[in-house]
This record gives C-alpha cells, sequence and structure tokens, in this order.
C-alpha cells in the first residue's frame, strides 16, 4: 500500500485495516496514488531531459555567439588601431577617388599645409602644386593610376594656407583594384627644412663621389669601432665585395685575416690617437683567399675636429709581393720540386763546416743520390711523367729524413742530403739504406705504377777543414761506386776513392791547360769501301798528348771535359782541324764525291746553341763541301731532348751535312730514332763486328741492322773490322763502308796522307 | 543526559511526547512554536515555571518536529538536562549593527571560548542576511567549534519571524547557545536534493541578496510565469523553485531560496546573497530526491559523533520542502529516524534558512533548501 495512504489511514482510522465494505474503495483510492506517482515520475523524467538537450544547445549557442564577439572584438579592435596611427601619424595619409580628388587626408595635412581635412575633402588633389611642379606631379600620379598596385614618389613644393610653399614628398599607391580601399593611396611628408640642407649637401657629397670613385686606389672610411661606413669601387677589385656589402660591417671581421688581428687592433688604437701611417699588410678577400695590401691610414675627423674613424687609402701589391718572394725563393730553391737548390745546399753545407770551424758544430754525413736510369722513365713515360716522379722522390726523401736535415735537389735526378749529427759511416748507411727502402715501393704516376730505384754515396766531414765542394765531389765519387757496383745501393767514400778523385782533379786541371799548350792532337782511321777496296774518308780521333802520361783516349778525358765545360772548346778545335785536314786532302786527291770526314760530337757540344754555325764557320772557312763532312753523334744526344735534337739535326742536314748514328747496337737501338732523326747511316758497334765470323748470332744481329736501316734508306758502315773474313760477311749483308784495324789503325796527319797517296786497294774477298 | 519533550496544541494544551518530567534539573528548554503561539507571554511563562533551573530559547517556526510527527499551529518544547555540560546563551538584536556579518561577529564574541564545543544559532528569519551572519560568525568562533542551526520562519506568510531568550521575544533577535565540556559529542549533516534544471542564467542585476534581473529580463516575471496560478502564493510559492548560484571562478554552487517579493521595485529577497555576474538555474525537488536528502544528512550527523548513540537530534529542514512534500512531509522525519535508529529524541523545525557546514571537514555555511540533522550524545 503506498505510504501515505497508510499513514492517511493510521491518521483517520487509527488502523490501516478498514471495514470490509470500506476496501474496495481504499484499494482504488491507493491505485490512484500509485498511478499518480508514475505519471509524476515520467513526466519528470521528460522534463528532465528536456531540460538537458536545451542547456546543452544553449551552451553551444553560447561558444559560438562567444567566438564571434571575439572575432568581432579583434577587428574592432584593429580597425582601432590602424585608425589610430593614420591620425597621429606625423606624415599625411590620403585616398584619392581615381579621378584624383581627395576621398580623406589624415589629420596631419592641417599640420603642414594649414587647410582643414574636412575642408580639402572633394577637391583636386594637386591643386595646390607649385605651377612649375605640377606637370610632374601629375605624371606621377598618372603612371600609378594606369597601373594596379604601382607605387611612385615625386617631390614637389605645395602651397601652405596662410603663406609661400611646402616641400613634400609624397608616394602614391595604386589600390584601386583592393576593395577594402578602392582608391589610392598617397603618404606625403614634408620635407621643407631637409631638402634645403640637402641640396648644399648633395653637392659636396657628389665632388666628394666623383674623387672618391675616380682615384686608382680603394678607399675605406671606418668608424672608431671599425664598422665600414663607405667603400668606393676599387675596394671591390681589391676584397671581392662590393661597396654596399661592406658597408655596415666591420673591417675586422670580413677584412683582415683572423691572425692578423692584434696588428691591425694595435693600428686602429694609434689611429685613434691620431698616429696617420703606411704599411703593408695581408688582405683577406670574399672568396677566402688573401693577397697583399698597402695601406696609407689617417685619422678621419667630423666637423667639429674630432676623430671618428679612419679612411685607409688602398693598394693592392699582391702581385708585387708574389713577385718579390717567388724571387727570393726561386733563387734558392727548386722549382720543380720546391726542395732547396744547390745553391741554396752548398749555402747551408758552408754553415755547417764554419759551425764546426767555430768549434761548435757536429759531424754531419753529405749523401749525393742519382736515381737509377733516370733517362729510361722519361723516354718512355715522356717529360711531365719524369718531373712528377723527381717530385714524388723529393717528397719520400724529406719524409724519410729527420726535420733538421736538408734535402736538395742538385741537378737533374740528383738529390743531395746533408745530415745532421751523423758522426759514423753505419750511422749515415743506415739512414742512406732508409732513403733507399723509401724508393723502393712503387711511384703512382698519372695511374700507372712506376719502380725507380737510386744509388747514394755518402760522404762524412769530422773537421772544419774540408770544403764543400770537396765533401761532394767524395759523396759524387762514392755514388760513382754504387753505381759500378751495380746500382740501387749505397758506398761511403774512402782513401782510395780519394786517390781516384784526386787523379781525377789532377786530369781536370791538367785539361785546362791541354788545349793552349797544343797538347791536343788529331789522328785519322780510313774508312774503306767494301765495295771497291779503296779509302772512301777518315774518321778523325782525339789524342792528348799528356807531358807526363803520356798519350791518353778521348773514353779517359772526354768525360771530364764534358763534365767540366772544357768540352766546348775541344770540340769546337777537333772540328776546325778535321775541316782544315779534309780541305788539304781533298785539294791533294781530288775525287768525285770528294774525300769524306767523320768527327765525332759529345752530347754536351750537341746542345751548344750555336753548333750549326760553328760547323757552318768552319766548312765555309776551309772551303769543303757540306756534304763531305759527317757529324757522329750517339743514342744519348737524341734521347735527352728529342726535339731539340731533331730541330738541331734538320739545321746540320740543312747545311748539306750528313748525320752518323754512333756506337748502334749498344745502347737503347732504338729503330725508331731512325725513322725520327734525319740520320744518314748507322755505325754499327765493334763489339758485333768482332767475332762475327765465327758467331752466327752476331752475324744474324748485323744482317738485321743493315736490312732494317736499308729498308729506310739509311745507310751503314761497321766499325773494329779486324779480321780478313768480316769484310765479304759485311758486304753480302749489306754494309758498304767499314773501318778497323784490318785495315789501319788510327794515323797521325802526316802518315795518313801517305796511305791516301798510295791509294792503296784492299782485296776484300 | 536526559531529555523531556512536551507538545502543546490549541485541542489537547501540553501533553507529553517523550522522556520523563525534568523539573529544575533541566539547563536547556528549546521552544518551537508558530508565531502566533510564541508571540504570547504565555507559552514563554509556563516553559520557564515548568523548568526553573533552565534558559529557554526559541523560535517561530514554519513548521515544528516533534518526534517523527510534523506540526502546525504548535509549541514544542524540548527540555535537557546534561550529566556534565554546561551551557551559556548570547543575544544580539540585527539593528544593532550595520551588517549581518558584524552582529556574527558580536554574537561569537558573547560566548566565553574556552571549553566551548559547539553552537546552536537561532536566527531572525526576514531581516537578516544569512550568509553574512554565518561569515561573521564563523570567523570569531575558535577553531574547529562548529555552528549549527536556522532561520526562524513565519508558516508560509513570511511576515514576522521571532527569536527570543527566557520569555524576551522580538523581531531581529539573533541567539546563540555554546555547549561547554569534554564530553559532549557533536555531528552535522546538511543535504539538499534538489536539481538544478532548465538554462542558466547570468544575474544581471543586484544588490546584496535583492536580485532584479537575470539576463537583462525581471527575475520577478519569471518566477510569475513559471509558477502560473500559484504565482499568487509568492512568495512562499518561490521556494518551489529555489536558485543554484554559481559563480564564475568555479566554486561549489550554492542554493538560494526566496524570502520576499516586492511588487513595487520588481525584485525578489533571498536568504543570501545573489551577486551580479554569477550564473543561477532554478532548482525543482521531488519527494523521492528529498527524502534521499534528509537520510543523507542523517547519516552524516550520525558520523560525527564517533561510535556514541545520539541522544537527541535536532531537525531544522526548509520551509521549501514542506511546500513540495505538503502531506508526505514526515516521511522525511522518518527516514531520519530510520537511519538514527529509536534513541534519540527527535526535535527541531521548518526553518527560512539552515546553518551547518556540509559536514564535519566543511565549512560552516548558510543553506536553503536543506535538512539539516544536528545529532548530539554525552559521554558518561
Amino acid at each position: 500500500m503506498h505510504k501515505l495512504l497508510l499513514r492517511q489511514l493510521r491518521r483517520h482510522f487509527g488502523s490501516p485495516d478498514v471495514p470490509a465494505e470500506l476496501r474496495g474503495f481504499v484499494d482504488a483510492v491507493n491505485q490512484a496514488y500509485e498511478e499518480a506517482q508514475g505519471d509524476r515520475v515520467l513526466l519528470e523524467r521528460a522534463m528532465e531531459l528536456t531540460s538537458q538537450e536545451m542547456l546543452e544547445r544553449y551552451r553551444d549557442l553560447q561558444a559560438q555567439v562567444g567566438e564571434r564577439e571575439r572575432v568581432e572584438q579583434a577587428l574592432r579592435h584593429s580597425e582601432e588601431y590602424f585608425r589610430s596611427l593614420t591620425e597621429n601619424a606625423s606624415d599625411v595619409v590620403s585616398v584619392l577617388e581615381a579621378d584624383g580628388t581627395v576621398r580623406y587626408h589624415s589629420p596631419a595635412i592641417e599640420r603642414i599645409l594649414g587647410y582643414s581635412p574636412e575642408r580639402l575633402a572633394g577637391t583636386r588633389a594637386f591643386a595646390g602644386a607649385h605651377p612649375d611642379d605640377r606637370g610632374a606631379v601629375e605624371a606621377a600620379f598618372g603612371e600609378v593610376r594606369r597601373t594596379p598596385g604601382a607605387v611612385r614618389s615625386v617631390t614637389y613644393r605645395n602651397r601652405h594656407a596662410s603663406a609661400g610653399w611646402r616641400v613634400l614628398e609624397s608616394t602614391a599607391t595604386n589600390l584601386l583594384h583592393a576593395p577594402a580601399v578602392a582608391g589610392i593611396v598617397v603618404n606625403s611628408r614634408d620635407v621643407t627644412e631637409r631638402s634645403v640642407a640637402e641640396v648644399a649637401l648633395r653637392e659636396s657629397e657628389i665632388r666628394f663621389r666623383t674623387v672618391a670613385e675616380s682615384l686608382g686606389e680603394g678607399l675605406l672610411i671606418t668608424d672608431l669601432d671599425d664598422v665600414i661606413q663607405y667603400a668606393n669601387p676599387r675596394v671591390e677589385e681589391i676584397y671581392g665585395w662590393r661597396p654596399e656589402e661592406l658597408v655596415g660591417r666591420r673591417g675586422l671581421e670580413v677584412l683582415i685575416p683572423p691572425e692578423d688581428l692584434e696588428p691591425f687592433r694595435e693600428r686602429m688604437a694609434r689611429r685613434a690617437r691620431g698616429v696617420a701611417e703606411r704599411y703593408e699588410m695581408r688582405a683577406l678577400r670574399k672568396d677566402g683567399t688573401t693577397g697583399w695590401v698597402e695601406v696609407h691610414g689617417t685619422p678621419f675627423r667630423n666637423a667639429a675636429g674630432d676623430i671618428v674613424g679612419t679612411l685607409g687609402a688602398i693598394t693592392d701589391i699582391t702581385e708585387r709581393k708574389r713577385v718579390q718572394e717567388q724571387l727570393a725563393h726561386g733563387a734558392l730553391h727548386d722549382a720543380l720540386t720546391g726542395l732547396p737548390n744547390r745553391a741554396l745546399f752548398l749555402n747551408r753545407l758552408e754553415h755547417a763546416l764554419e759551425r764546426i770551424r767555430r768549434g761548435r758544430g757536429i759531424p754531419f754525413g753529405v749523401l749525393f743520390l742519382d736515381v737509377d736510369r733516370f733517362k729510361l722513365v722519361n723516354d718512355s713515360l715522356g717529360h711531365g711523367p719524369g718531373d712528377e716522379l723527381l717530385r714524388q722522390i723529393g717528397a719520400r726523401l724529406v719524409q724519410a729524413l729527420r726535420p733538421g736535415d736538408t734535402v736538395s735537389r742538385f741537378g737533374g735526378d740528383e738529390f743531395t742530403v746533408m745530415l745532421e749529427r751523423v758522426a759514423t759511416a753505419v750511422d749515415a748507411t743506415h739512414v742512406a739504406e732508409r732513403l733507399l727502402a723509401a724508393l723502393a715501393v712503387p711511384f703512382s704516376i698519372g695511374g700507372r705504377e712506376v719502380y725507380a730505384s737510386a744509388s747514394i754515396g755518402i760522404a762524412l766531414c769530422d773537421g772544419g777543414d774540408a770544403h764543400p765542394e770537396e765533401l761532394l765531389r767524395n759523396a759524387d765519387a762514392a755514388l760513382g761506386r754504387a753505381k759500378a757496383h751495380g746500382r740501387g745501393r749505397c758506398e761511403v767514400f774512402d782513401r782510395q776513392m780519394h786517390a781516384a778523385a784526386m787523379r781525377r782533379l789532377q786530369m781536370e786541371t791538367d785539361l785546362r791547360r791541354a788545349v793552349p799548350n797544343g797538347e791536343l792532337r788529331l789522328v785519322y782511321q780510313p774508312v774503306v769501301s767494301l765495295g771497291a777496296g779503296g779509302i772512301v774518308g777518315f774518321e778523325a780521333l782525339a789524342r792528348w798528348e799528356h807531358p807526363r802520361h803520356g798519350t791518353i783516349e778521348p773514353a779517359d778525358f772526354i768525360p771530364v771535359a764534358e763534365e767540366t765545360g772544357l768540352i766546348e772548346g775541344i770540340g769546337r778545335w777537333v772540328l776546325d782541324e778535321a775541316c782544315r785536314v779534309l780541305a788539304a786532302w781533298q785539294a791533294a786527291v781530288p775525287r768525285d764525291p770528294p774525300l769524306t770526314m767523320a768527327v765525332n760530337v759529345s752530347a754536351r757540344q750537341f746542345v751548344q746553341p750555336d753548333l750549326v754555325q760553328q760547323v757552318e764557320c768552319s766548312i765555309r772557312r776551309h772551303g769543303v763541301p757540306a756534304e763531305s763532312v759527317r757529324l757522329e753523334i750517339t743514342e744519348s744526344v737524341l734521347i735527352d731532348k728529342p726535339d731539340a735534337a731533331a730541330e738541331t739535326l734538320v739545321a746540320l742536314r740543312g747545311l748539306g751535312l750528313k748525320l752518323h748514328l754512333d756506337d748502334f747496337g749498344t745502347g737503347y737501338s732504338s729503330l725508331a730514332f731512325l725513322e725520327r732523326f734525319p740520320i744518314d747511316a748507322v755505325k754499327i758497334d765493334r763489339s758485333f763486328v768482332h767475332g762475327m765470323e765465327s758467331e752466327p748470332r752476331r752475324a744474324r744481329f748485323v744482317a738485321g741492322i743493315a736490312a732494317f736501316a736499308r729498308s729506310l734508306g739509311v745507310g751503314v758502315v761497321a766499325e773494329g773490322v779486324d779480321a780478313r773474313a768480316q769484310p765479304a760477311l759485311l758486304r753480302e749483308r749489306g754494309c758498304q763502308l767499314a773501318q778497323g784495324y784490318l785495315f789501319s789503325r788510327p794515323l797521325p796527319p802526316d802518315e795518313a796522307e801517305r796511305l791516301l797517296l798510295a791509294e792503296p786497294g784492299w782485296i776484300l774477298d | 543526559m536526559d531529555i523531556e519533550q512536551t507538545t502543546w496544541t490549541a485541542p489537547g494544551g501540553w501533553q507529553p511526547a517523550a522522556g520523563q518530567p525534568l523539573g529544575g534539573a533541566a539547563q536547556l528548554v528549546l521552544l518551537f512554536g508558530s508565531r502566533e503561539l510564541l508571540d504570547q507571554a504565555q507559552c514563554w511563562n509556563e516553559a520557564r515555571g515548568r523548568y526553573p533551573g533552565a534558559r529557554v530559547v526559541g523560535c517561530s517556526t514554519a513548521g515544528e518536529i516533534a518526534g517523527t510527527r510534523v506540526l502546525d499551529d504548535s509549541v514544542v518544547a524540548t527540555a535537557v538536562a546534561f550529566a556534565h555540560t554546561q551551557v551559556r546563551v548570547g543575544r544580539v538584536s540585527l539593528s544593532e549593527f550595520g551588517c549581518s556579518e558584524e552582529a556574527g561577529r558580536a554574537l561569537a564574541r558573547s560566548l566565553e571560548p574556552a571549553g566551548l564545543v559547539h553552537v546552536l544559532v537561532l536566527s531572525d528569519g526576514l531581516h537578516v542576511n544569512g550568509t553574512e551572519l554565518v561569515k561573521g560568525l564563523s570567523e570569531q568562533l575558535p577553531h574547529g567549534v562548529a555552528a549549527t542551526g536556522g532561520l526562524s520562519g513565519d508558516g508560509s506568510r513570511f511576515e514576522r519571524t521571532l527569536v527570543g531568550v527566557d520569555g524576551d521575544v522580538a523581531e531581529g533577535i539573533v541567539v546563540a547557545v555554546g555547549f561547554y565540556g569534554p564530553r559532549l559529542r557533536v555531528g552535522y549533516g546538511s543535504l539538499g536534493g534538489w536539481d538544478p534544471f532548465g538554462p542558466e542564467r547570468v544575474i544581471t542585476r543586484s544588490r546584496g541578496n535583492v536580485l532584479f534581473e537575470m539576463d537583462g529580463r525581471s527575475a520577478l516575471q519569471l518566477y510569475k510565469r513559471y509558477l502560473g496560478e500559484h504565482a499568487a502564493e509568492l512568495p512562499a510559492s518561490g521556494l518551489l523553485f529555489p536558485l543554484s548560484l554559481r559563480t564564475p571562478d568555479g566554486e561549489a554552487p550554492v542554493v538560494r531560496t526566496i524570502l520576499a517579493v516586492d511588487e513595487a521595485e520588481q525584485s525578489l529577497t533571498f536568504a543570501g546573497d545573489v551577486p551580479e555576474g554569477a550564473i543561477a538555474r532554478l532548482m525543482k525537488a521531488n519527494f523521492e530526491r528529498l527524502i534521499d536528502g534528509a537520510t543523507g544528512a542523517a547519516r552524516t550527523s550520525g558520523d560525527g559523533i564517533r561510535g556514541g548513540t545520539a541522544q537527541l537530534a535536532l531537525l531544522i529542514s526548509c520551509v521549501g520542502r514542506k511546500l513540495i512534500l505538503k502531506q508526505r512531509t514526515e516521511e522525511e522525519v522518518e527516514s531520519v529516524r530510520d537511519v538514527l535508529g529509536g534513541g534519540p529524541v527527535l526535535a527541531g523545525f521548518y526553518s527560512y534558512g539552515e546553518i551547518s557546514p556540509f559536514s564535519a571537514s566543511t565549512r560552516c555555511e548558510l543553506h536553503n533548501q536543506t535538512m539539516t540533522v544536528t545529532t548530539f550524545f554525552e559521554a558518561e
């Protein structure tokens, strides 16, 4: 039963138990209570939900309204902000219609021109412009009006309300297409005061710029903080920075190498104290490279006379410096390897010896290093790679030595080393072997592996009485022995070598006297025709009649003559003497073709620039036909500088001379030489001719050379014919001429002449 | 603690309701009655005559509670004889102070703080800003001492409310009873059972506890629209729709109930502040939710006496609840009895505002539309 009904029954009847006749009624009332409660609960539930839904929608709406209010607020604020800016700006902001009618002037117009904005609204914008300026103003406005977005500035005079003219600087912007404006916006500023001062300033400025920009020197003006205020165009050529890039930057940040900053700061301080000075300094360019400049720095003062910065006149002296430095370096260094050259090496050697003489020095060693068979490298790979090899060898030597040691490129493929603090031959040998080991590793030249070895001669200095040249000569002597013993090794100079070296020195001294003393003479060996068996000519050979040592062969003294340069004088004498004798013999025994004379030309002689003239001179002087003179050269002459050699050979041939290649078969025997150079004949070396009658290999070799030569149109002369069987063999194998002891040994001129006059005929079968 | 409860009604005169006669042993008599009855010296004199050693404090009501019965046009006298506890009474007249907050402070100061355990407050129901009164009171009471009580009522007429001490009864009076003694344990709880509904409205014009406009519209017109024909019964019918108020800074919402209507200035007067900018929603309640509220309040108050069994329970419930519950009003009192059991004597009244912390751990506040239960237990 419903709780309320229960209580009501208790209150009114004293008990819920009602009389039976009322029970149906009470049940109906109870049902009505329960139904009413059910209805109420349902209704309250509906109301609760409706209320919730309504609240949710209300909150959504509030959020939307709030957002819109925020946006509108921001818009209002923004509008207020810009209006305030415009209204309070000291410049005038105006909006004009497309036809030039004023729609709006900001309040500043009144301060500048004396008219209220309201009074000018609706009038023509430029009606107050000075008659002389109106054309320019209207033209600028017209341009702006025609192009959407166009901006033009114009300065003009405009009438002031009370009296006189004000100068306005106006910038017009076409915003006709911008819906928010749909007009032309003009910003105007009163520049009356400024423009008067400006004219004077501009003239002064123009004068300054004209001078500054025409200067040959760079001009920099900096303030006391080193901030660049001005740079003329010349500065760009020096530093690579455009003047406008430099202005505003600090000079010490962009133009000075960091390591030079300290001295520069000191100079700045001096400038601030009023000191002017001229100095050289390094310059940092925009691309990071450095150069040299000479600066004439002067304190820069303002109108009041206070120092406000520095004026620097700058001259680029990079080239001058470079040349100076190159000269200083080049005189003492080898251009190819960058190592000290012979002069510097000798100088250091001298200093080291001097220290020892003064008792402060320490024993040291000298190494003389020669690259084995360097010519072969040059010949097979070319000069570029040859040079590269020398560079790399130089680098390896430096790397393998201690910092105190001196390596120099002494010349050609020769290097010298001065070893500090090396007391014994063992120590020096260790170093030398280390160097040889370093060179034993293959080199990479132009992408290919190249093997090189060297020979080293070692000389030690233990006392100060030696001379630099003597030490080097000793090392060279040891080097000679190293090479003689098979290359790729080192030798230490000893007494025996000393004796040999002394002998050689003596020979050098004697040889100098030989030419003036008439100790040189020529002997002549006949050249025989293997066809007719008679003499066709002679080969002139030099002999030195030494006063004490008797006759000396060319093989013993020509190398010394070559080294000392005496060969030039000797060579000239030989050529001239041979031509003189030939002329006499041709006169005594006239023939057609005339008698020939072969003269040897050494390598050093061959590269003399006036060789061709010498030859021509001797031929002319003695009146011998050029075609009767043969010059004999060796292959080595052609290997060293092939292009120059070819040129010389062509010039000699141009005189009409014949050219013979001597000692053929012993050296490179490059058949290519025969094709490349204008050679008339090859002389087959005696080592192939000797014994050829019993050695078929030698005979075949001779035959091969002859066949090849013949195919190229080159003649063949056999040397050293000393057996009766040989002439026939040689002739059969295509050899036309021969000389040798079988026919005659080399003879003094009178004996040779007698033999010639006797007209011998050798039976050659 | 011994208690004697008697009721007076016109047909039956004084009738015993609970306990044994205490006579001179009683220290405190709580006298709750209709305004007309309490306005006469007779009932005060009879009470003082029966309990010569007691302080008699009381107030007019909108319904008296005796046991599980809810009476109208009656007087309920509840006499208490404590074994170990002393009682002191303070009294202020609101007209002597500039504002209710100052009155509250003065009232608190009138009680000796040493040994004070709890304060029972009975206030005028129409001339007071209950919020301020409680604020001033709480500020001055010693830490850990709570105040509970209520605003006196005047049936559903909202015309005059009376508070008296020892026969000195008048409008505009606030009385505080201070309980002293370590053996007394007091528990309290307060719950509403009302639910906000409908849209949120911003209070756009108000002055203290007087409300003029919400969302720029007349608040009085809004109430009339909701009440329909019941609008004629304003301000009492306004209690059907109390306001839930929350401030924009997000404090817990409070409930405000209508005390008066002013047709001339189109305003509504509430039992507490209705500040401008606060967000208000109308509230509604139904039978079930109100009963739940009373149950919850009883449970919380029972927890407060820490294991003791309540001997006296003081129930102060809002007149607004009575308007909703109508014939079923007694059911909320029964629900309190169901929670507390048969032990305690139940006494109390229907008020124009309740004073209590929500629970032991919260601040003392003025409430509207709640059932407030204060339980007393004196250890032997």
